[in-house]
């Protein structure tokens, strides 16, 4: 009653696969029965089907976890006019509402993205220390962005400023660059 | 008296209904006992004898029952949790503090969710220790411990994935934290090393669904905390009970 | 008593057993299916099931007590401008958290866990030696698996207990004693970052040295597992202390990084 293994009988092959003599013998089934050309082009046969309609099914599974669109705040917000921004301050007026810094240097007029390049916690501005300081993990940054201590791995984001017709600053939060080099020219800074 | 008393019940267990429900008599023989176990559905996990070792509570501390019981606890209480709980960025705190306020035992269904889902995954540490002690992964139960990791996987990200949904302070940064970490993934991640993927394809925003943590991921780890982990789990569940009866019961010396 | 016992011997035939004994099954199940005493075994009704029972309820009751008594933290709500300072990750991910100031998060929060998720795995294949099984007194026996997985629990506990208990602000240390107010000085930036050819000479000769003199020194364990379990297993436990020694490395040394290549640091 019990299911024996191992006696050859018992393991279902096509009927080619098997020769008439080794039927009778039940003798071991050798290379050459599983390399018979029946059997071979079966065995690619299902392989090929189950691999192409498994990696479809997994790409379309992919493509459905994938949102198509996301509902949120706006990525571009006005921040008034320049001269509301005082010459070496960092402003945290955007902070709660768009998590933006302003920071207005000699140079001009630059934004940072309030992301900790660590694990994304929220950075504090602390005025005494010159420094953006993340509670997270201790990292530390300077003015610049760049990382001063703590873990650290690359500078805050900057974000792309300009100017409106109007006249106010207009910051898009969209459009990110943190290179040295590169993050100081054309679009991230605005010379005001 | 007694004796009427006698004949009351002997009729009721008489009764075709009484005998639909209980197959065999009362388990005061062997044979009885050995029946209950057989018949009854939540007692036929067990098999019909133990190994006498395995019956001492310093054996097993009872380890994998207790994780297997916390696990029962957080559905019923989960199940309840959810009539009044919706997960959206606007009523998912509020409908947390509703729950701890207007909701009849509301807080202390609360209290036994948190609570025994951290249990749960200190049981099932615990479990896996003993397991390891014991030398009970061994031949012929090797695969049993694997599905064993991969349960203890699925009772870490249950927990994960509930930590977040009464959106506070506490849940909102952990998950940042925690999720931000597969941003580093190599090659899927697209800040790890050697990363292909730009942030709005990469791994970690499949997991959140958005690029920072929003209704979006909200709604995901709600869904995979209440109905796929669970389901997973339970499947899971199922094969390693199976698993132990199958290798032969409880380890025991060789 | 006398009355019951016939009782259910009238119902015997209807019973469900009958037919699976019938059947015939074979392996560990047969024997059992067979009512009668067997040396070293006992009936699971009512020996284990009531035990099961007690630990229930035990467990029940300790659970309404510290429901009632503890509630569940509810903080303010959640507020993505405003990072509070310390956040933790739950208690059992706070070791991984806390190998965060060794490492950066591609190692600490994916290869790491994936390390330990896949070596757990493996354990049954790579663990051959048959003794110890059934009890703690076999552990002697086993003195390499109990030593190294031993290693590893207490270390994932250690880093947790650590982590939740002795880190304050800005992920500081604070004794539990000391107010979090005080300020303290931040984890240094910098430190030695390692030139790329000493880091990597240095990683190679540890895993290397690691893999190479136990076969020379210890042949008996070798030829035990035979090579392909070996350097399976060595990997892992090599993985393991590496993991644990960059702490002593970056707390003594300040070696920030040991391997530093354009696309990832170690």
């Amino acid at each position: 009653m019990g299911l024996k293994l191992g006696n050859s009988k018992n393991i279902h092959l096509p009927r080619a696969a098997v020769r008439e003599s080794d039927r009778e013998k039940s003798a071991i089934i050798t290379v050459m029965d599983f390399l018979s050309r029946r059997w071979l082009l079966l065995i690619i046969g299902w392989a090929g089907f189950l691999f192409v309609s498994g990696i479809t099914t997994l790409l379309t599974f992919v493509d459905f976890y994938k949102p198509k669109v996301i509902f949120g705040p706006s990525q571009r917000f006005k921040a008034g006019y320049p001269e509301e921004y005082p010459i070496g301050e960092v402003s945290t007026k955007w902070m709660s509402e768009y998590r933006v810094w302003l920071v207005r240097t000699k140079q001009g007029l630059y934004a940072f993205l309030g992301i900790c390049r660590h694990l994304g916690c929220t950075p504090r501005w602390v005025p005494e220390e010159g420094l953006f300081k993340c509670p997270c993990h201790g990292s530390n940054y300077n003015m610049e962005g760049d990382v001063v201590g703590g873990p650290a791995p690359k500078p805050l984001w900057r974000v792309a400023v300009s100017l409106s017709p109007d006249g106010q600053i207009v910051v898009d939060k969209s459009v990110k660059e943190d290179r040295p080099g590169v993050r100081e020219k054309s679009q991230f800074i605005l010379p005001v | 008296m007694e004796e009427k008393l006698k004949k009351a019940k002997d009729k009721v267990v008489q009764t075709q209904v009484w005998r639909s429900i209980f197959r065999q008599g009362w388990p005061t023989t062997d044979r009885n006992r050995l029946l209950t176990t057989i018949n009854t559905l939540l007692l036929h996990l067990h098999p019909i004898k133990v190994k006498t070792h395995a019956l001492k509570v310093r054996y097993t501390f009872c380890l994998g029952g207790i994780t297997l019981f916390m696990f029962v606890i957080e559905t019923v209480t989960g199940v309840l949790l959810m009539y009044y709980y919706r997960p959206t960025l606007e009523y998912a705190y509020q409908d947390i503090k509703d729950l701890e306020f207007t909701v009849t035992f509301g807080l202390f269904l609360r209290n036994m969710h948190r609570w025994a889902g951290h249990a749960m995954v200190l049981s099932v540490i615990l479990h896996m220790c003993r397991v390891f002690y014991t030398g009970s992964y061994k031949p012929p139960r090797e695969f049993n411990w694997v599905i064993g990791v991969q349960l203890l996987v699925i009772t870490l990200l249950l927990s994960f994935t509930g930590y977040l949904l009464p959106w506070d302070q506490l849940s909102f940064w952990a998950v940042t934290v925690g999720t931000n970490m597969a941003k580093a993934t190599p090659i899927l991640g697209a800040e790890g090393p050697f990363s292909v993927l730009p942030a709005n394809t990469d791994i970690c925003f499949y997991l959140r669904g958005s690029e920072d943590i929003s209704g979006n991921t909200l709604l995901r780890f709600y869904v995979l905390h209440c109905i796929f982990l669970p389901l997973v789990a339970s499947g899971l569940m199922g094969v390693h009970f199976w698993r132990i009866r199958k290798d032969g019961g409880i380890s025991g010396p060789l | 008593m006398q009355e019951q016992e016939t009782k259910s011997k009238r119902t015997a035939p209807r019973e469900i057993g009958a037919p699976m004994a019938k059947a015939g099954l074979e392996g560990p199940e047969a024997k059992e299916e067979e009512g009668g005493p067997e040396p070293g075994k006992l009936l699971s009704f009512p020996h284990l099931v009531f035990k099961e029972f007690i630990a229930l309820m035990l467990m029940s009751l300790l659970l309404i007590i510290v429901s009632m008594v503890i509630n569940a933290p509810l903080e303010e709500e959640a507020n993505p401008s405003k990072t509070p300072n310390p956040s933790k990750a739950p208690w059992y991910f706070v070791g991984l958290q806390e190998m965060l100031v060794y490492f950066d998060p591609w190692i600490a929060g994916v290869i790491a866990p994936l390390l330990i998720i896949i070596g757990l795995s493996i354990v049954p294949y790579v663990d051959r030696n048959p003794r110890g099984v059934g009890g703690y007194a076999g552990i002697k026996q086993r003195s390499f698996a109990v030593t190294i997985f031993s290693i590893g629990v207490f270390a994932w506990f250690a880093l947790i207990i650590f982590g939740y208990y002795l880190r304050g602000p800005a992920w500081l240390v604070y004794m539990p004693w000391e107010s979090w107010d005080i300020h303290k000085p931040l984890i240094s930036p910098g430190g030695v970052v390692l030139p790329l050819h000493i880091g990597g000479a240095a990683i190679l000769a540890y895993f290397g040295l690691g893999i190479a003199l136990p076969i020379i020194f210890a042949r008996r364990f070798y030829r035990s597992l035979g090579p392909t379990r070996y350097f399976i297993t060595m990997f892992f436990v090599l993985c393991m202390f590496g993991f644990l020694a960059k702490i002593p490395l970056r707390l003594v040394f300040s070696i920030k990084y040991i391997l530093m290549t354009p696309w990832f640091r170690i």
